[in-house]
């Protein structure tokens, strides 16, 4: 206790301490020196032998400072003084520096907080990890299949004992609600009545559901979230109680949801719950066919999830996986997951080249700093203090390019989100950049890992040898093991930045393959827009008026062509149904999978697909007109044998409400990239919209003439004109479409991109500067060389050659590094194979342009050395 | 390099620190001479070692510091025992006396404490 408050004061008299040690060493020395003359040594030798009994002053006072205890702190003190001394005295380097670490760690954090809340993060509920989903294994494809048939769900609730009574959650939708009376859009998922339970989730104000609230004859009651509760009522408490209605269903809110709660989905941010129960009603179709509810419990004490998964198996009679862990339910998750995990080695790349390059400048800085060094060994400092001190400028460094990037994380996760699509846009909330624990975690961790990577091999390098070896250089050339460290890190470099250029430039030709192909559209100059009416409408009054708005719309200026489509080109779905051929007994295999589309006259001209053969649909072919067709090659190919043979030929569909009716086919038209723009063209026909209509909303297609954002105020007056409850949503020119199908090539195509620049810039910055530094060091032994005859061209060669050479081992090392990348995302590539030969060459072109700009000045500058000059130097 | 020295002992160092001390407040060089003179130099302290331990020892709060005038009308700090420095002193004392016993019982058996 004593200890510690006479350290503490010392502590706080530090300097006053300080000069009482030097005071109290002075008094000793001229005791000591006072003592030897007593013994007759003359004045001067008195004071000599005194000093050299005394040994370095500097170290005992050091060392009598010490026995205070508070020697780290004041090391850490003056380290940080002195290297911030250091930092401001190489404004360039250093704004270098903690610019490309700011970019470098930037991005791995961005990309960490993105991957974080993608793939690691569970939902805010109680003890997440007890939670567990029920999924049937993949048909087709490679993902589970996550969504149940509700009467599945309903069988699996009664049969499962396991886990607890087994909760339901519908796929969520936007659904059109009524509220104060008025027509609202909200995010609606219909649950079972535990699913709050099950969840652990308690309401922040009112009551949620619980068990057995969906009984026959129970009132109808909704939970809104918090976030729905502030847009919508203005967070007025009053909001409890209000009506609100969807589809028969009319609910009173009883409850709002805690505000970090937003249902079980990860892109989809919940504005209603209600009960299936209480909309669905027992008897309706949606409970005995298609998937849309997914299914989840808690595991009941003592169980197991083996026994569970067996159980689960048992009561459906075909197997059914459990995933246990409790994160949201997602489509995006699978979508991104691997491309995420790429552009994260993108990004550690991008820093392993800043790491290694500001390793690389800092072995060249600190042998310019050898003297400074070496004298302050023979002062007396440790090897270990040496170190110490330049880690800490090292630190300096990567801590205000950590500060920077949690600055810039924010930016930098935007940037990356903004490739998502829109349809996502909602939820990504939730995935923006937050600054939670574990990023903090990963910021600090970064710092610590690169400022090692990137300090400590410098400062073990310059701090060996003793202290005479510093203090001797000068005269002659640096010694060689230090320029094959650098060397050694410069070929690294190469090689990353060789990974980077392969893995963008199979991207960048994997976007522009998908772009450049006949997919059936001309991207430019087309607006799209979804068309939605009330579902009270009647379908005739649908279809009168979706008409009229084309009709009004192509008179509009600016707008070439109007058309519409019943489902949009590139939305991901297409509608297969099977046909068949009067008088053909062709093999049903042949037609079962035809997609078959709705479309408007005009739509095609507006799109921009040719007709080979025949004609358009026209208004003339109405619902009282015969049916008729147009087709697409290769449909016609396969039933016809030809484009032309098609033409006149009928066929019909099977199944459905015109079972049976034939079709005229009137004309052939190009194939197209109807469903995405990856899967080869399928067999397909047009139907007139006006024969088989009937589909609650609609996708407009407008050819514009001049600036396509130009006639969206007009579009949407027309449409207010024609009904004040017509909805258009999603206006937005088609290329914009095709990005979204494209988001994820895109992604990585321009993070790459991005990063590759990037990575390259700072390894010529790095080759240019060890070049340069290492011309300065041999400007003698160059002098030499041309004193003796060596040839301007002949020295400016040297340099070149060794700069070659290191790019040459770099691009023999990263090359197939790159392919093993690439290898592994070979499923993401389209019309490029991962080994592509134009593409390495490409790679090895740009790198090798990169190395000879970065070579060039600092070898001019070698060869224009004056031997006279540089001999005479020193 | 004069005279044949004995290194110290690991820790001895405070121990005759302390033990000097007892005669009353002395400045660091008379503790040194004190020590190497009473030892017939034998021992003789270095002065890398006597300040971190003198200053150990007051940071522990086993000696206490003032600044006075020495003899010849110098500024000097002056070290002087305090209660705890006293009590530090016996039980190392202590300690020693065992370990010179212990060690004088194993290198000379049966001939008793040599001085």
């Amino acid at each position: 206790m004593i200890a510690l408050l006479n350290r503490l004061r010392a502590l706080v008299r530090r300097s006053r301490r300080d000069a009482e040690i030097r005071d109290e060493l002075r008094f000793h020395l001229d005791e000591e020196e006072d003592e030897r003359r007593a013994a007759g040594l003359s004045g001067v030798q008195a004071r000599a032998a005194a000093r050299r009994d005394l040994g370095n002053p500097t170290l005992v006072a050091e060392d009598t400072r010490a026995a205070w205890g508070w020697r780290w702190l004041e090391h850490l003190a003056q380290d940080f003084a002195y290297a911030l001394r250091i930092v401001r005295r190489r404004p360039g380097f250093t704004t270098a520096a903690i610019l490309s670490l700011t970019l470098g760690i930037g991005g791995n954090v961005a990309l960490f907080s993105l991957l974080d809340a993608l793939l690691v993060e569970s939902l805010p509920v109680h003890r997440p990890a007890e939670l567990v989903e029920l999924f049937e294994p993949p048909r087709q494809g490679s993902r589970p299949i996550d969504d149940f048939i509700y009467n599945h769900y309903l069988k699996l609730r009664e049969g499962v004992t396991r886990l607890g009574p087994l909760a339901g959650a519908s796929l969520t939708f936007e659904g059109e609600v009524f509220l104060h009376g008025g027509r609202q859009r909200a995010i609606v998922q219909m649950v079972s009545d535990n699913y709050f339970d099950t969840l652990g989730v308690e309401a922040a104000r009112g009551r949620v559901f619980h068990a057995g609230a969906a009984t026959a004859g129970s009132e109808p009651i909704a939970v809104i979230s918090d976030s729905y509760w502030r847009r919508v009522f203005g967070g007025d408490p009053s909001a409890i109680g209000a009506a609100l209605r969807y589809r028969t269903a009319d609910t009173t809110i009883v409850g709002i949801a805690p505000p970090r709660f937003r249902g079980t989905e990860l892109e989809a941010s919940v504005d209603v719950w209600l009960l299936v129960e209480q909309v669905v009603p027992p008897a309706s179709q949606d409970r005995a066919r298609g998937r849309w509810i997914r299914v989840f419990g808690r595991l009941a004490p003592g169980a197991t999830v083996e026994q569970a998964a067996a159980e689960a198996t048992a009561v459906m009679a075909r197997p059914i996986i459990l995933q246990t862990g409790g994160r949201p339910y997602s489509s995006l998750r699978a979508q991104l997951h691997q491309p995420l995990l790429l552009v994260g080695l993108v990004v550690v790349l991008v820093l392993a080249i800043t790491c290694t390059n500001l390793a690389n400048l800092t072995v060249a800085g600190n042998l310019a700093r050898e003297r400074e060094l070496a004298v302050r060994r023979a002062l007396g400092a440790s090897r270990w203090r040496m170190v110490r001190q330049l880690l800490t400028e090292t630190f300096v460094l990567v801590g205000a390019g950590t500060a920077g990037a949690l600055l810039l994380a924010r930016w930098i996760t935007a940037a990356l989100l903004s490739f998502v699509p829109p349809r996502y846009a909602p939820a990504l909330l939730d995935l923006r950049f937050e600054l939670d624990a574990r990023v903090l975690a990963l910021a600090v961790l970064t710092t610590l890992v690169t400022t090692t990577a990137i300090g400590l091999l410098p400062a073990l390098a310059s701090t060996r040898g003793g202290s005479s070896s510093g203090l001797r250089v000068g005269a002659g050339g640096a010694p060689r093991t230090r320029t094959w460290t650098s060397r050694a890190l410069l070929i690294g470099e190469i090689a990353a930045c060789a990974v980077l250029l392969m893995v963008a430039g199979v991207f960048v030709r994997t976007v522009q393959n998908l772009r450049a192909q006949d997919a059936g559209y001309y991207e430019s100059q087309l607006l799209v827009a979804d068309i939605s009416f009330p579902r009270d409408y009647r379908e005739q009054r649908r279809d009168v008026l979706i008409d009229e708005l084309r009709h009004r719309v192509a008179a509009l200026p600016g707008i070439e062509r109007a058309g519409f489509s019943r489902v949009g080109q590139l939305s991901g779905s297409g509608f297969g149904s099977r046909i068949g051929v009067p008088g053909a007994a062709a093999s049903a295999g042949d037609l079962s999978d035809v997609v078959e589309e709705r479309i408007s006259p005009g739509f095609l001209a507006t799109m921009g697909t040719r007709l080979i053969e025949g004609r358009d649909f026209v208004d003339a072919d109405s619902e009282t007109a015969r049916p008729v067709a147009i087709v697409n090659e290769a449909f016609a190919m396969r039933l016809f044998g030809s484009t032309r043979a098609a033409l006149g030929r009928t066929f019909y569909q099977e199944g459905g409400s015109r079972s049976k009716e034939p079709m005229e086919v009137i004309g052939v038209a190009q194939d197209v990239r109807w469903v995405s723009l990856r899967s080869a063209p399928v067999p397909m026909y047009y139907r007139a919209y006006a024969q088989q209509g009937g589909t609650p909303a609609v996708r407009l297609a407008l050819r514009v003439s001049g600036s396509v954002e130009g006639v969206i105020p007009q579009l949407l007056a027309t449409a207010q004109a024609i009904d004040r409850d017509m909805t258009l949503s999603n206006i937005v020119p088609f290329a914009e479409i095709v990005n979204r199908v494209l988001v994820v090539e895109r992604l990585v195509a321009y993070l790459s991109s991005v990063f590759a620049v990037l990575g390259l810039l700072i390894a010529a910055i790095g080759l240019f500067g060890v070049l340069a530094y290492s011309v300065a060091r041999r400007r003698r032994e160059i002098g030499v060389r041309i004193a003796v005859g060596a040839t301007r061209g002949s020295v400016e060669r040297l340099f070149l050659r060794e700069s070659f050479a290191l790019f040459a081992i770099g691009l023999a090392i990263g090359v197939p590094l790159g392919i093993a990348v690439t290898r592994s995302v070979a499923s993401m590539l389209y019309g490029i194979g991962p080994q592509d030969p134009s593409a390495i060459a490409a790679v090895a072109l740009v790198l090798g342009l990169a190395t000879g700009a970065a070579a060039y000045l600092p070898a001019r500058r070698a060869a224009s050395i004056d031997p006279i000059d540089a001999l005479r130097d020193e | 390099m004069k005279a044949p020295r004995v290194d110290l002992l690991q820790g001895t160092l405070d121990l005759l620190i302390l033990r000097t001390l007892r005669f009353g407040p002395a400045h660091g060089h008379a503790i040194a001479k004190h020590i190497q003179r009473t030892s017939e130099d034998l021992l003789q302290v270095e002065t890398g070692s006597l300040y971190p331990a003198l200053h150990r020892l007051e940071a522990q709060g086993s000696v206490a510091a003032s600044w006075e005038l020495s003899d010849k009308g110098k500024r000097a700090k002056y070290y002087r025992l305090t209660a705890r420095g006293r009590k530090q002193l016996d039980a190392a004392r202590e300690k020693w006396d065992t370990f010179s016993r212990a060690m004088g019982l194993v290198l000379e058996p049966g001939e008793g404490e040599s001085s």
